[in-house]
């Protein structure tokens, strides 16, 4: 491709302007988190630069509490539910791939037509579900949909991606005396760990900003999440934004370290997935 | 050891027939060849014997045990394909040792093995590389010691030297000749190409739309063509077939009469090699033709003669000296003339 100067140059600040809209919130927040007591939203981005309050951090976590566990438990949640969504969504993408079995793509349709389903939807039968259970005010509503095969949307894209790998693979893999679960494991999930990073990032964030989940369904204050703990920094009367902003700053930070670490191999899982259908 | 027997092994896919009742057995030791244009059903054959496909009737025995619900792993097969599918992931060591793995050997057993067999083909300096850094000669070798090491009962091969050039086919072609006189394992080998075919097997089988045509030593099939199909698939250029009118057991042929047909009436197809036609200075009483086309090889040049209304295809000696236009005339033994039925395309016993 050939793109004179003129147009790079565009490029440049088309890319500025977006990475701007991404950044400016940030920047925002951490600037407010920053603040002197009683400033409110208000005040410029380079107010607090001045006169940085940084007492505002250990100030915002004694407001959360014990905020040790509620990170540990908040951790123990996103943990189980990545842990789950990986190992079922690739096993049952797997079977979607490579198991020839009856019924297999009426099976998968049904599959994929769950995801027009909106979760305001089924909440309340979820709920019922639960409470019939009797797994309300525990962590399984939380971390058992993902440990059960969690989003089909996942199970989509691990059968798209073993089936871009080709039959080959595993029916040398069958040759060579694997079941289609020791195939599953040493040949395709191996192969598969652009598609296993993205789909974890996902499940992270996912896990570890879900409010609506834990509202519904946790009560006791030792199981709390980080996200109800944040929710609770809003009062009725007097919100100490700067110490809300502090808590957000930290509760987000794992998020951002998360990312950036990986932020390479999941790149390489969205282009996979963008690409192979 | 081991003995493959099929008896009427077939499968379709809905009304589409991919494989019909097939009945053949593999000796022990034995190479047998599959061989049949694309589609003809021979992969699908090696499928089932492999376990990765099911048939729809018929039976499977190795050894005189029924095998037909066994699993790949039960059957005890390697399977050597056409584009390696050699694991990416893993290292050449880490390919060869994985079915070993797989089977639970001893670490020390699979180091020993896997050692042995990259010896046995000259992969050892490979051992540490990945697939993705190896020509494709080096990794269908690396494919050949993954089937192996393990010393299979049955080795099934699917096309394992279409996607290599040349020069590095004809050396592996060599080299699993000499690897099957080593260790005799029972062998299946599919292909399209008949030098593999003609090279390697102890028998040909060849098919057509999923129909076994011919079961036989290479040389007999070529010698004895059982169809016309066969006739033109095995050798190359292929057979001259022309279709010819008999009357009192003589034919006609380029405005001639000829005696020889193998029945009193009808029409039949008159088969002939290319190598087997003579070539003479006009007019010598033969068959007159006009030359074409020449096209020279060196050693030999291939003629395509006009007679009449038919073509005709002649090997001749490289320094033969005819030009396209020129008028000739074409003669061969009468010993080397097949006959087929020309509705069922079936050989025709020779006249009496």
């Amino acid at each position: 491709m050939n793109h004179g100067p003129g147009l790079r140059l565009w490029r440049r600040i088309a890319m500025a302007l977006v990475a701007y809209a991404f950044l400016a919130p940030l920047v925002y927040l951490l600037s407010v988190s920053l603040h002197a007591e009683g400033r409110g939203l208000g005040g410029s981005l380079l107010e607090a630069a001045g006169d940085p309050r940084w007492e505002n951090y250990p100030a915002a976590l004694a407001r959360m509490g014990d905020w040790g566990r509620l990170f540990a438990n908040t951790l123990l949640v996103t943990v189980l539910c990545v842990a789950g969504q990986l190992l079922t969504c690739s096993l049952a993408g797997y079977a979607f791939a490579r198991i020839d079995f009856r019924g297999r793509d009426a099976l998968f349709a049904l599959v994929l037509a769950t995801m027009m389903l909106p979760e305001q939807a089924t909440s309340i039968p979820r709920f019922l579900l639960f409470r019939g259970l009797g797994l309300v005010d525990t962590y399984g509503p939380l971390t058992l949909p993902a440990v059960l095969g969690g989003s089909p949307f996942f199970v989509f894209l691990f059968r798209q991606y073993f089936l871009a790998l080709g039959a080959e693979l595993g029916d040398a893999a069958r040759i060579d005396g694997c079941s289609h679960l020791r195939a599953w494991w040493s040949i395709f999930l191996p192969l598969a760990r652009p598609m296993l990073v993205t789909v974890g990032i996902f499940t992270f964030l996912a896990a570890w900003n879900d409010l609506w989940t834990p509202l519904i369904y946790l009560m006791s204050p030792e199981k709390s999440t980080l996200t109800l703990a944040l929710a609770s920094f809003n009062r009725s009367y007097n919100t100490a934004v700067e110490l809300m902003m502090a808590a957000s700053a930290v509760v987000l930070a794992p998020c951002l370290l998360v990312y950036f670490l990986l932020q390479r191999l999941f790149l390489r899982g969205i282009e996979v997935a963008a690409s192979k259908h | 050891m081991a003995r493959l027997e099929l008896s009427g092994v077939s499968k379709s896919y809905g009304a589409a027939v991919a494989l019909h009742p097939t009945t053949l057995s593999v000796a022990d030791g034995e190479f047998l060849v599959l061989l049949g244009p694309s589609g003809c059903g021979k992969s699908t054959l090696l499928r089932i014997v492999a376990g990765l496909l099911d048939p729809t009737a018929g039976e499977l025995r190795l050894d005189g045990e029924r095998i037909n619900a066994a699993t790949p792993r039960e059957r005890d097969v390697a399977l050597v394909f056409q584009n390696y599918a050699l694991y990416p992931h893993k290292s050449v060591a880490q390919n060869l040792s994985f079915p070993l793995e797989v089977q639970g050997r001893s670490k020390d057993e699979i180091a020993a093995q896997v050692r042995a067999t990259a010896a046995l083909l000259g992969i050892e300096t490979l051992l540490a590389r990945k697939p993705s850094e190896l020509s494709g000669g080096q990794m269908q070798r690396v494919a050949l010691g993954r089937a192996l090491v393990r010393s299979p009962r049955l080795f099934l091969f699917d096309e394992p030297l279409s996607n290599l050039d040349a020069q590095t086919r004809a050396d592996m072609r060599r080299e699993i000749a000499q690897l099957h006189a080593r260790h005799r394992i029972t062998t299946l080998y599919v292909t399209h190409d008949q030098v593999e075919a003609m090279t390697l097997g102890d028998r040909v089988a060849v098919f057509e739309r999923g129909v076994l045509q011919q079961l036989g030593p290479p040389m007999e099939v070529f010698r004895a063509p059982a169809t016309t199909f066969v006739a033109t698939f095995l050798g190359a250029p292929p057979m001259n077939l022309v279709p010819v009118s008999v009357a009192g057991a003589r034919y006609e042929l380029g405005g001639l009469s000829h005696a020889g047909a193998p029945v009193d009436q009808g029409a039949v197809v008159l088969g002939v090699r290319p190598h087997h036609l003579e070539l003479l200075e006009p007019p010598h009483g033969a068959l007159p033709v006009r030359v074409e086309r020449v096209e020279r090889l060196g050693g030999q040049s291939t003629l395509t003669l006009a007679c009449g209304a038919n073509a005709l295809v002649a090997q001749v000696r490289g320094d033969a000296t005819f030009a396209p236009g020129e008028a000739a005339a074409v003669r061969w033994p009468p010993s080397e003339v097949h006959w087929f039925d020309a509705r069922s395309g079936r050989r025709l016993p020779a006249a009496p």
